[in-house]
């Protein structure tokens, strides 16, 4: 187990609650189970530019719908960045990421329950502390959730298996905000069957291991990260009306796209393959379905870096 | 010549590849494994794409 610095937080985090804390580069953000069978949603930014998050969407294209030990957490699309590396993470952990991110009071409400606890307000009151809105929430992590969808693509969740003593382990890839909260749905949902319970929360500081870390996950994948110096625009619009800037000017990347014709010789027993490979759709022309061919082997056999976890 | 340009030529496909689709093809012409003009290597990549599955 990797080694960490020395603990400098410790809170309990009440039900129906949640925190906003820094998580400073290297250090390790720590989740226990007090008595099992809570579920806690997550979201996060970077301490610097709160406009950097961390996506679900970005992090289920990298890792999937449930984000295990070994993966990691992801900035969103714009920046690419992983935020954190899960650590630690037992099998009775189930994560989502799949589900429409958190709940809300409108849930409740419609159940006719009033106006119940919901992940949405949590979130939001945990991150006032720090000049953030409640649009500023964003699709949560949801760590001990467990759901499933049908063949129809609904999802719902179901029997929460976390167990008491269960501990997640963080570890923040640059300076962070971190935002655990208990889900406020769980005493009227499986989320946490049926009840709601307190979750434990520790930092620990940088040690020299989780310092070598963070290092190599940065070396990994810091060549196809993008920072705020790569962004087109930079400033955050301050009014909330959407209006046209007449001095706009489109420049698509790489627009317009310009072809080329190149003449490849087959022999028969190749096109007699290449045309199968068209039969089967991956092209509406011989040359297309080669293109298509070609394609599959170079995202197979070429890629520089693998974007997935530690595992 | 090598081995892989060696083989029978019996047809003649037309490939068209945008600026970005030729970031790869000249990757692969650098790396001269494949060989070195556009057509051998589209050729030889599909070859090996084709050892590789079951198309």
């Amino acid at each position: 187990m990797t080694e960490y610095g020395t603990k400098r937080v410790e809170l309990i985090l009440e039900p129906v609650t949640g925190k906003a804390l820094p998580v400073y580069r290297g250090e390790v953000l720590r989740m226990v189970q007090v008595d099992g069978q809570q579920c806690v949603d997550f979201n996060a930014y970077s301490l610097y530019d709160y406009k950097e998050f961390m996506e679900a969407s970005n992090t289920r294209g990298h890792h999937g719908f449930r984000p295990i030990k070994g993966d990691f957490l992801w900035s969103q699309h714009s920046r690419n960045r992983p935020m954190y590396a899960i650590l630690e993470m037992p099998p009775s952990c189930v994560t989502d990421l799949a589900r429409g991110g958190r709940c809300k009071a409108a849930i409740f409400q419609s159940m006719g329950l009033g106006l119940h606890t919901n992940c949405q307000d949590t979130f939001a009151e945990a991150i006032r502390e720090y000049g953030l809105s409640p649009d500023d929430v964003h699709d949560s992590f949801n760590i001990w959730y467990n759901t499933e969808w049908d063949s129809a693509g609904q999802l719902y969740g179901v029997h929460n298996t976390g167990k008491k003593g269960d501990i997640v382990d963080l570890l923040a890839l640059f300076d962070t905000l971190a935002v655990p909260i208990t889900c406020g749905s769980g005493d009227v949902s499986a989320s946490s069957n049926y009840g709601l319970r307190p979750i434990q929360l520790q930092i620990f500081e940088a040690s020299p291991e989780t310092l070598a870390l963070a290092e190599q996950f940065e070396r990994q994948h810091g060549r196809f990260q993008r920072t705020l110096n790569d962004l087109r625009v930079q400033t955050i619009k301050a009014d909330r009306k959407l209006r046209p800037d007449p001095s706009y000017k489109p420049e698509f990347l790489n627009f317009p796209l310009r072809y080329r014709s190149i003449e490849v010789p087959l022999s028969q027993e190749e096109n007699a393959r290449l045309q199968a490979l068209q039969a089967l759709g991956f092209g509406q022309t011989p040359g297309e379905a080669l293109v298509a061919g070609f394609f599959m082997w170079y995202q197979h056999n070429r890629r520089v870096v693998s974007l997935k976890g530690i595992k | 010549m090598s081995k892989r340009e060696e083989s029978s030529t019996d047809v003649v496909v037309e490939v068209r590849l945008n600026q970005q689709q030729e970031v790869a093809l000249q990757r692969l012409r650098e790396e001269g494994t494949f060989g070195s003009t556009d057509a051998e290597i589209l050729r030889n990549v599909f070859r090996e794409f084709l050892r590789q599955t079951r198309f």
